[in-house]
């Protein structure tokens, strides 16, 4: 009974789509850090004039800089397993 | 994290454990980006922070003001609709004024099978139910229609009961404007098939052409249909 009310949207990580149904307004969908696959998403509404405006939101998601910064100095990261962490100004930390 | 944080309205989880977000790895953050923050998922006592929002249990909070909807005519309600796409102005006008807007909660009947139907329905808003047997149904969303096939064939019985799945709101089209609607050409194909077989067979068989299925159609015989 549930699925009837939802639309099933696949999208890649990263990648930027509009969403389906609505005008001016697009969903990005990114993963977090967390023990298990978790997401996160931002949807953000772009007028063709007017301020745009966003809605972000993590699911489970441990963050720590300083923490993540000692995990990755003791190598539970590694650079090839494609995870990648932002720091405040949205560089890679 | 500027993939979060850049946002205007920020939900971040914090607490649960030692995998989930500390509130204390986020009071360094300055306090306008702290303004923006709803915190969720705390298994702590929420409390008041002079910056920090946390969502707290049972407690509504309104996060952005709505603005007021304009009023929103009859014709405004069905004039993108696929189903009167080809439709002149003024006809529409014209079968808009001589249809009727019906609201109904959830679990309300629209019609019984086997009603005389004089009307067909579009879907405004809500999610209507379709009954076809006791195992099998459709739910119809805005902008589909149904019960065309009591006033567009020549049995003028329902072939299904309509129930609302949700606060539903349909415009009752009276029969005479069914020609008048630009149904697709695949449709009308579609529906004459359908009342050959409707003619002929049985009534429960065109129903059936709507979803792929097995249709009895004697004590030994079973057509199976499928859709595309």
């Amino acid at each position: 009974m549930i699925e009837e009310f939802v639309d099933l949207l696949e999208v890649d990580a990263g990648k930027e789509v509009k969403l389906p149904g609505f005008e001016h307004t697009y969903l990005l969908f990114d993963y977090s850090l967390h023990s298990i696959p978790v997401g996160r998403f931002r949807v953000t509404y772009r007028p063709p004039r007017g301020k745009e405006k966003t809605i972000s939101h993590s699911g489970d998601t441990k963050y720590d800089e300083d923490l993540t910064h000692r995990w990755w100095e003791i190598g539970i990261f590694h650079e090839n397993d494609g995870t990648v962490f932002w720091d405040l100004s949205g560089m890679p930390i | 994290m500027g993939f979060v944080w850049d946002a205007d309205l920020i939900i971040q989880e914090v607490g649960g454990g030692n995998l989930h977000t500390e509130l204390a790895s986020l009071t360094h953050l300055r306090s306008s980006l702290a303004k923006k923050f709803v915190l969720v998922h705390q298994h702590k006592e929420p409390f008041d922070h002079p910056y920090f929002r946390f969502a707290q249990e049972g407690k509504t909070d309104v996060l952005i003001k709505s603005r007021k909807p304009k009023s929103r005519t009859k014709m405004d309600l069905i004039k993108d609709t696929v189903l009167f796409g080809n439709v002149k102005k003024s006809q529409l006008e014209k079968i808009v004024g001589q249809s009727k807007i019906q609201k109904l909660k959830a679990g309300e009947i629209v019609f019984s099978k086997n009603e005389i139907g004089n009307d067909f329905f579009l879907v405004l808003d809500g999610f209507a139910e379709i009954g076809i047997n006791k195992n099998q149904s459709v739910v119809y969303e805005k902008g589909m229609f149904f019960g065309e096939l009591a006033v567009s064939t020549t049995n003028p019985l329902r072939r299904a009961t309509v129930k609302a799945l949700s606060v539903l709101t349909l415009m009752k089209i009276p029969k005479k404007f069914y020609t008048q609607s630009s149904l697709p050409k695949i449709i009308d194909e579609f529906y004459q098939l359908g009342n050959y077989f409707n003619n002929i067979l049985r009534p429960g068989l065109i129903a059936f052409l709507g979803l792929g299925g097995l249709a009895p159609l004697g004590k030994k015989v079973t057509l199976f249909l499928l859709t595309a």
